[in-house]
Order: C-alpha cells, then structure tokens, then sequence
C-alpha cells in the first residue's frame, strides 16, 4: 500500500511534484495521465526510493521511505523487491550481454536455483512473444522490441506491484495488445499496477482508478473510468 | 595523477606543452585523415571525450574495500584508436582543468603529455604486441597496467626534478619540494599497487564486454598507403619523443658529458696533471650558446630554451623530409 | 498452455514483509549513484557570470600571464600585491558570485595543497608555507577567471586565439553531451540499484558491463548527432573567422595587467 502526504520535490530549483496526496491500496491498477513534463516519472522513481522528497511522507507499507530510511539496505531491498519497475527510456534498463541473460539477471540477485530461472525467462519470452529475440544483444534491438524485454526482464521477478511508465511507446499495435492483454491478465493476479499512458484507451479497460495531473505538477483528477465515461469535456481531453 | 599548478616550474610547464604540441598536431593530422574516410569521427571523438570524462569521475572497487577513479586512456585507445584517444583524453583535461579547477591550468601541458599521449600511446602498443599472438584480453589488461605506471613515473620525474632546476640562493625548492627519491617511489607504489590494478581491471571488463557483445565497434588499424613514407614519419616521431623524454635527465647530472671536458677540467682528470699541447694551446671557439648557457639567462632555462630550439628544429627537418618522401 | 495466460509462477502474488536482517549490498553503486547525481546537478547549476563585457581572448591571456608571473615570483611583496589586485576584482561580483567563488577556491586549494602537506611535517615550515600562499593566490585567479566566464566565452576565446578546428568543435560537441551521457549512466545505475536485492553483486563484471552499454550506445547516438549537424549546414572544412578586437572595456584589464607586469619586474624577482 502507498501513502502520500503532501509530497513536494524539485528538480534544482523547478518543481517537480507538488503538494500531492495519494493513497494506492494493494491489488488496485492505477492509471496515471498528464501532459509532457507534469511529474509522471518523477512520482514513479519516488514510488520506486531512487529520489526521495524534499517535504512530505511517503509510506510504503507503513514503512516511512526517505533519504534516511531508503540507505538501509533492509528497507531498499524490500522496496526494490517488491516493486517492479519498467523505465519510460527502455535502453537505459537493459545491460546485459544478450535478452537471457537481461531477463535472468534479477532472479539471480533473488537467489533462486538456475532451473527456477531458466523457466521463468522461457515463459516470459513466450508470454511477451519475443522468443526470437532470446540471443539478441539488447543495444542493437529496436526501441519497441527493448520495451518489451524490459518488461519481461522486470516480470521474472514477479514482483507483487508493478509499476509501468508508458509502456505503449514504440509498440507496433500488435504488441500493444499483447501488453494490454498482459495488464489484466496481471490485473487478475492481484499485482498492484500502476501505469502511465499519453492515450486513455489503452488503459481504461484494465485500470480501477485514474490520476490526472496537470501543467502545474499538482493532481488535478482521481477518478474511476465511470465517472471519466460520463464527463465528455473530460474524455475530450484525454484523447491526446 | 592530475599535476596541480604551482607543483610545477614554469620552465618544466613550457617544455611540456612544447613536448606535448607536436603529438597532439600529429594526432590531429592522422584524426583528419580518419575523418576524410568516415565522417562520424568528429562527434565520436567529442562523444569519447564524454565518456572519459564520466569514467575519471567514477569510482571502481578495488578488493580490500577501498576504491578509486580510473583514467580509461588505454581503454580510449583500443575502442577509438590511439590518436583520436589522444585527442578525446586532451579534451577531456581541458575540460577538467576549466571546469572543476582538477589539475592546473599551466600543468596541463604535463598532464595532457603524461595522460593522453602516453598513457593511450604506451597502453596501445603493449597491447598491439600481445594482439600478435592472439592474447586481446591478456594485452588489454597488461596495456593498461604498464601505460598508467609508465604515466606515473613520467609524473614523479616531472615532480622530482623540481628541486634540482628550481630553487632559491638558499637552495630551498621554489615549486615541488620532494625529489626524485621520494616522488618517484611514491607515485610508482600507488600505481603499480593499487591504480594500475584498477584501471587494468576496468579496461579488461569494459573491452571484455564489448568484444563479446560488439566486437566490430572496437578501433581497427587504418590501412598504411605508403611504407616508405609512413616510415619516415614514424622514424621522427619516436625520435623525437625520445628525445623530448630524455632530455631533462640531461639537468640531473653535475659533471660534464664524457668526451666533453675544457682544458681545465682535463688537466684535473689526467695523470701528473698533463694536458696535450694540442688541447691546451688549441683552436678556441666560441658558439653562441656554449654550454647550453644563454647570457643573461641561469644555465637551466638555458638548457631548456636550446631543448625547445632543438625539437623545434628536428620537427620542421623532419616534415621537411617527409614531405620530400611523399613526392617521391 | 495457449501463450496468452500468465504461467503459475507469475499468478502467485506473494507480499513480502520488510525483513530487517543486516543484508550485504554492493555499495559502490550507491557511491556512484551519489557522484553522477552530484555531477548532474552541478552542471545543471545556472551558472552566474557576470558579463563584464571584456574580450574573452584577452581574459584568458591576462589569467595565464598572472599565472606565469606568480609562479615566477619568490617575492612575498609581489604576491601579496596580486592578492590584492584579484580582491579588488573580486569586489565588483555580486554577493552570490563571490560565495560561489569562495566555495570553489576553498575546494580547489584543498585539493592541491594536501600533497604538500607533509613537507611540513618533515620541518621544511617557511618554505612549505611560502608554497601554500603562492599557491592559494594562483587557485584563487584561476577560480576567479572561472567565474567570470562561462564555458561558451572560453570555447570563443580558444577560437580566437587560433585553437585548432578540430579541438574547439570536439570540446562543442563533448560539453553537450557529457549531460546526456551522465543521465543515461544514472538511469542505468538505477536500473542495476532496483534488481540489487539480496546477493552481492559481481561488481567488475557488472561495471563492465554499465561502461561498454555506454559506450555502445554513444556510438549509436554519434551518427545521429552527425546528421543533426549535417541538416543544420555543418561543413567540415568551414575556416571560423576570429576577431581580436579590443573593446572599451579591456583597456582597464590591459592596464591591470601592466601594473603587475611593472610590480614584477620591480619587487617580483
């Protein structure tokens, strides 16, 4: 579960996120929308320990995570443990020398034996249907065929949240249909998901709430599809 | 290994920007030809430079649980080739010397001398032997090892001789108060202890990784067009970078050069004092800078001045006959 | 099993508790993680310049000369006067450059004067310490010169002072993407931090690993650049025109550096 009481951060001297107060309970999908710039990566490496907040309380299953908290290595482990997350610039997360060993690199830290991992990549490859690109070396793939080995790389550790930040970009249709069938399938496991997305349809089939923030780095929305159906003017918007 | 300003006489400062230019020209020469041939190089060498500038800023491990920074110049050299490495490492001193004040702005020519042409150029080389017999990881990590100590040494001679060229009527040292006996020691130690493990280790996993993963991004040698030709300028270069690293030892010794006594000094040297007719009633002459000595100037900056006249001089004959080579 | 249903492993949802047992972790991606967010936020630091509209050839050429004639110097008097010349520049700065500067003159002067340090030590103590003033007045001019110029007026006045081409357009390109470069490293970093959760990590491999995705990647990002210059008219023979004309605001720096000029001659030997 995720509590956030007036959470403020700044880039230097730029705002990043401002005055925000959220509550995720577990096994909820959240959807997250906002224009460019409006803090949708910043609250996800909040969510995630790598920035901590300037002002504000952050709890993490009743665990308070700040800059003191986050160095021990108990609690940064449990939180990293715990979380999945799938970064909006996918090169910059993959660094092993080819997509297998990109994809067993986190069960290893997680100390399970090598037949455990060995199936736990050979399902991922076939769940994300990229058992084609299992010898790859990950620089030289595409951006949409690193999106998707990101994600797998974060699903065999099969973390109880996940947290996606646009995991649609780059995807040709057919793979961003394999992602959406993948959230509710995940959806229906319980995870706890939380994803961000530039396009409302992607991801209103599978989220529970969404959060809309605005220019000024504030939420602006919480609001469930229902009630996002029933106001045009608020569709309208969202269908950038 | 950063030299900082005031460690450093003037005199040793312009010797070392005089030693380092004609590399770096060459270097700029042999990287436009690159450039002729494949466009790219420019932005690849300013990205190099980046990259280096990042791997001096981080810190490795070293077994025992301390760390410290590695310089990366063999690395340079072996994924961009020696000359563009060169020039990347050059920039990137520029830039540390001008934006974090890390290492002095008048030692940059030491610094640029013992980290981006040294270090990438000896590093290369070692490796290029063990290269022949097929050992690409072995010469990666044994390049980079000896071209960070051979760097060091060159720093603790820079460092050690200051005592002995510079230093007030009370023979108190004006700049670097330790000699030859303590810097090089010292600075050899912490290399081939602790840094050059370091930076050997750092060049074996990085060049390891892309070899597995990219072998055909690492640096392949350009083609020589000309034997005759390249052999010349190659005979100069080494000659000349030879030369420019053996001269200041010249300053350590009191005693005259063998062969090159006065009358006087030959009178005291043999038996019973008894100097040939020959010598002592012979042919004076007097050169315009006897002894390497400029009136008006003390005998170092003497020296060091005729050093500078000399290369000068050796560069110009040799473009000269390179020249009169490539004609041909 | 059809491909499209989750396999058994990934449908269990298991919520870990927080276990406080002392764990080892590679801390040397922490330590990293700390130095290339440093790095960044200090490049990202608006730089405070103050534009005193003098030519940037001539400042660069007035900081070397100060530079050569201190080092130069054996005499407490001539340092001292210089000392005093730099204070007074000093004063024209706003409040905020000059604690900027103080910060850095104070981080610079430490990290060069500790190597001399045991020479005192060794009881070698008026030498040593005339070492330490010489070398506090030559980083505070340094650190002065690199306060009033930002790195485009440095890179104009290398140009104007006939720098190669070649080592202007490279330093251009470098200064830029150093941020990206630095970004990239720290999102990697993150992504080795957020699967760092239990085994100690193998630490050369890992940072071999880190180093050639970097490097690899900038080779990706080089051909990229090179058309983005291409399509903005970039040719590789282009010879810059350089101007080493004065303006008004030089002369005062000119005569500032005749004074030291004439204290050397007179009381700096």
């Amino acid at each position: 579960m995720f509590e956030l009481s007036n959470i403020e951060f700044l880039y230097q001297n730029r705002i990043g996120l401002n005055n925000l107060n959220l509550k995720i309970n577990d096994g909820e999908t959240i959807g997250i929308m906002g224009p460019n710039g409006c803090g949708k990566s910043t609250l996800f490496k909040l969510l995630t320990g790598l920035i901590t907040a300037k002002d504000g309380i952050y709890k993490f299953n009743n665990q308070i995570i700040n800059a003191k908290t986050i160095k021990k290595a108990s609690v940064a482990n449990y939180l990293h443990q715990s979380i999945g997350y799938v970064f909006q610039n996918s090169s910059s997360q993959l660094f092993n020398e080819s997509v297998t060993a990109e994809l067993s690199f986190g069960p290893l830290q997680m100390g399970l034996d090598q037949n455990e991992i060995n199936q736990r990549v050979t399902d991922c490859l076939k769940l994300l249907h990229i058992e084609h690109l299992a010898e790859r070396v990950p620089y030289q793939l595409s951006g949409g065929e690193q999106k998707l080995v990101a994600i797998a790389s974060v699903l065999t550790m099969n973390p109880p949240i996940i947290i996606m930040d646009e995991p649609f970009n780059g995807l040709s249709p057919k793979y961003q249909k394999i992602v959406q069938k993948i959230l509710i399938k995940l959806k229906d496991a319980n995870k706890t998901l939380i994803v961000s997305s530039h396009n409302y349809y992607y991801i209103n089939e599978v989220i529970d709430r969404c959060l809309i923030f605005n220019e000024n780095h504030t939420l602006k929305n919480d609001l469930t599809p229902i009630k996002i159906e029933r106001d045009n003017a608020l569709k309208t918007s969202l269908e950038y | 290994m950063h030299i900082p300003d005031n460690y450093l006489s003037p005199q040793t400062c312009i010797a070392m920007f005089t030693a380092a230019t004609p590399v770096i020209a060459l270097s700029i020469k042999k990287v436009e030809l690159q450039i002729k041939e494949k466009k790219e190089t420019i932005p690849m060498i300013g990205i190099s430079a980046s990259l280096a500038f990042i791997i001096m800023l981080f810190n490795v491990p070293v077994p025992g649980g301390t760390s410290a920074h590695a310089v990366g110049a063999t690395l340079l050299a072996l994924l961009i080739g020696p000359y563009a490495a060169c020039i990347a490492l050059t920039i990137v001193l520029l830039m540390q010397a001008f934006l974090f004040g890390d290492g002095g702005i008048l030692a940059l020519g030491a610094n640029i001398f013992n980290m981006a042409i040294i270090m990438p150029f000896v590093g290369y080389f070692c490796f290029k032997i063990f290269d022949k017999f097929k050992y690409k990881k072995t010469g990666a990590f044994v390049g980079a090892f000896i071209g960070i100590n051979v760097a060091a040494l060159l720093a603790g001679i820079e460092l050690g001789i200051q005592p002995i060229i510079a230093h007030t009527a009370h023979n108190q040292p004006m700049y670097s108060p330790y000699g030859l006996m303590i810097t090089i020691p010292a600075m050899l130690f912490a290399h081939l202890v602790v840094a050059g493990w370091i930076e050997a280790g750092f060049t074996l996993a990085v060049y390891r990784f892309i070899l597995k993963v990219a072998p055909g991004e690492l640096y392949q040698n350009v083609k020589k067009t000309s034997q005759k030709s390249y052999n010349v300028g190659n005979f100069f270069k080494k000659l000349l970078i030879a030369m420019i690293i053996l001269c200041p030892l010249g300053l350590l010794t009191k005693s005259t050069a063998f062969g090159e006594w006065d009358a006087q000094e030959l009178k005291n040297m043999l038996p019973n004092h008894l100097v040939p007719s020959g010598i002592s009633h012979g042919f004076s002459f007097n050169a315009i800078f006897s002894d390497y000595a400029v009136s008006g100037l003390s005998d170092v900056s003497g020296y060091m001045l005729s050093a500078i006249t000399a290369v000068i001089i050796l560069y110009l004959v040799s473009k000269i006959m390179r020249k009169h080579y490539h004609a041909k | 099993m059809p491909n499209d249903d989750l396999p058994n492993w990934l449908k269990k949802t298991n919520h870990l508790e927080l276990n406080n047992q002392v764990v080892k972790n590679s801390r040397i991606i922490q330590i990293n993680l700390n130095i290339i967010s440093f790095f960044i936020k200090h490049f990202q630091n608006e730089p405070l310049i103050n534009n005193n509209k003098q030519s940037a050839w001539l400042k660069l050429i007035s900081m070397l000369i100060i530079l050569i004639l201190v080092l130069c110097s054996n005499s407490n008097r001539f340092i001292w006067s210089v000392f005093i010349i730099i204070l007074l520049q000093t004063c024209q700065l706003s409040v905020k450059q000059i604690e900027r500067l103080g910060h850095n003159f104070i981080k610079m002067f430490l990290c060069s004067v500790i190597f001399v340090i045991p020479n005192i030590i060794i009881g070698n103590v008026s030498a040593t310490l005339f070492f330490i003033f010489r070398l506090a007045i030559v980083i505070l001019n340094v650190a002065y010169f690199l306060q009033i110029n930002s790195w485009q007026q440095i890179i104009i006045g290398l140009k104007q002072l006939h720098c190669p081409n070649l080592i202007i357009l490279v330093l251009d390109i470098s200064l830029k993407y150093i941020h990206t470069l630095a970004i990239f490293l720290q999102e990697n970093l993150w992504a080795v931090r957020l699967r760092m959760v239990g085994k100690p990590l193998n630490n050369q491999r890992i940072i071999g690993k880190v180093f050639g995705q970097l490097y690899l990647n900038s080779k990706k990002y080089t051909s990229e650049v090179f058309n983005a210059m291409l399509l903005r008219g970039y040719k590789i023979s282009s010879v810059h025109k350089s101007s080493m004309n004065l303006k008004k605001a030089d002369y005062s720096l000119i005569a500032t550096n005749l004074i030291v000029i004439i204290l050397f001659i007179t009381i700096g030997i």
